[in-house]
């Protein structure tokens, strides 16, 4: 009961900011809300760097317009596997309590070890944020498809043929953390997330995070 | 200009291929003629396994035998079957054969008569066309029982 009423209430104090998605009453931005909730202004530019156990990895992104920015880096757990990508970050919501931005992804797989997997790979991320002056509290929704491609060459006696086939590996990412800016061009964070990697055959292991946000807020 | 362009992009597509392969498979296709022969009046569903001669390891550290594939055939005799053959796990290559004579899928359960096998090491491997003939001439033991002999 009382899950509902803070729920209600936060519903009311969002939403009708939901249809003002462009408030001009919006605050100016802070390059922290930037880094986790994404959705940076034009002009705006940062570099978002985190680590922790088990994984790492930093995101630099600016703004060319208002509602699109590009973004690129790399994600690597446990320096064994490593993810470059390149981003673009769509604002969807934008009000003076909450941010909603997307993140289509591409980029490319390079794990080594046992389990050698190389390949293609797309990612689709939510970044939400709720605006709290200095502190950002933010949650981080992702999947993400990668395609593993294998190569057979039969040698017969009419010579050598090359067959392909390809498998998918499907990933789920969620973060949940803490953001604090500092200043405005400097910021903070703390969280924890649940990816689970080689969904529904591999094991999920949570992680834990520090991360650091520098930049420029317009 | 244009053949510096052509060799820039067949580089990258080179290192883009070399960056996606994950597994590398390589067979070597075998089509095998195979002769078992069985004692007289011997009547059933025959079962040929076809192994690697060594597997892991090297000279006395060897594994012996190593199970590529499994084929059935109605009874004993002649049996045509393509192999394809994975080089990178072993090497050489073993045929065993067991015939059930009962049909109840597995050699000498307890309690119930003993069951032909044989096995045959198949001569000039690697080729691409070979034959074999594997004598029936034990009863109720597997391939590691006969190899190495």
């Amino acid at each position: 009961m009382r899950a509902l009423t803070v729920t209600t209430a936060l519903a009311a104090h969002l939403l009708p900011s939901f249809a003002n998605a462009q408030s001009a009453e919006a605050p100016p931005s802070w390059t922290t809300t930037d880094a986790v909730g994404g959705a940076p202004s034009r002009g705006s530019w940062g570099v978002h760097a985190w680590g922790g156990w088990h994984s790492f990895g930093a995101r630099g992104y600016g703004a060319i317009t208002d509602r699109l920015a590009i973004a690129g880096g790399f994600e690597s757990v446990l320096a064994i596997r490593w993810r470059p990508f390149v981003a673009l970050n769509v604002r969807f919501v934008d009000t003076a309590r909450f941010r909603l931005s997307g993140e289509p992804s591409f980029g490319w797989l390079l794990q080594r070890g046992e389990f050698t997997k190389l390949g293609p790979s797309a990612e689709l991320r939510l970044r939400m944020a709720l605006k709290f002056g200095r502190v950002v509290p933010f949650v981080t929704l992702a999947t993400q498809l990668t395609t593993l491609a294998d190569r057979t060459v039969i040698d017969s006696a009419n010579g050598s043929r090359t067959e392909w086939s390809f498998r998918h590996e499907l990933a789920f990412i969620g973060d949940l953390g803490l953001a604090i800016a500092i200043t405005r061009a400097f910021g903070l964070e703390v969280g924890a997330g649940y990816p689970w990697y080689d969904a529904p055959n591999g094991v999920p292991l949570p992680r834990f995070f520090l991360g650091i946000h520098v930049g420029a807020a317009r | 200009m244009n053949a510096r362009f052509t060799r820039a992009l067949s580089a990258l597509v080179s290192v883009a291929c070399a960056a996606c392969i994950n597994s590398d498979r390589r067979l070597y296709e075998v089509d095998l003629m195979g002769e078992i022969v069985a004692p007289a009046n011997t009547v059933g569903a025959t079962t040929v396994e076809l192994h690697h001669a060594e597997t892991f390891g090297r000279g006395a550290l060897a594994h012996p035998l190593g199970l590529i594939e499994r084929v059935s055939a109605p009874a004993p005799g002649a049996l045509r079957h393509t192999l394809l053959y994975p080089t990178d796990l072993g090497s050489g290559l073993v045929v065993y054969a067991w015939v059930d004579l009962n049909g109840d899928g597995q050699l000498c359960r307890p309690g119930t008569p003993p069951e032909p096998a044989g096995l045959a090491v198949v001569q000039g491997f690697p080729a691409h066309a070979l034959s074999y003939r594997v004598e029936l001439t034990s009863s109720c033991v597997g391939p590691e029982a006969l190899f190495p002999r």
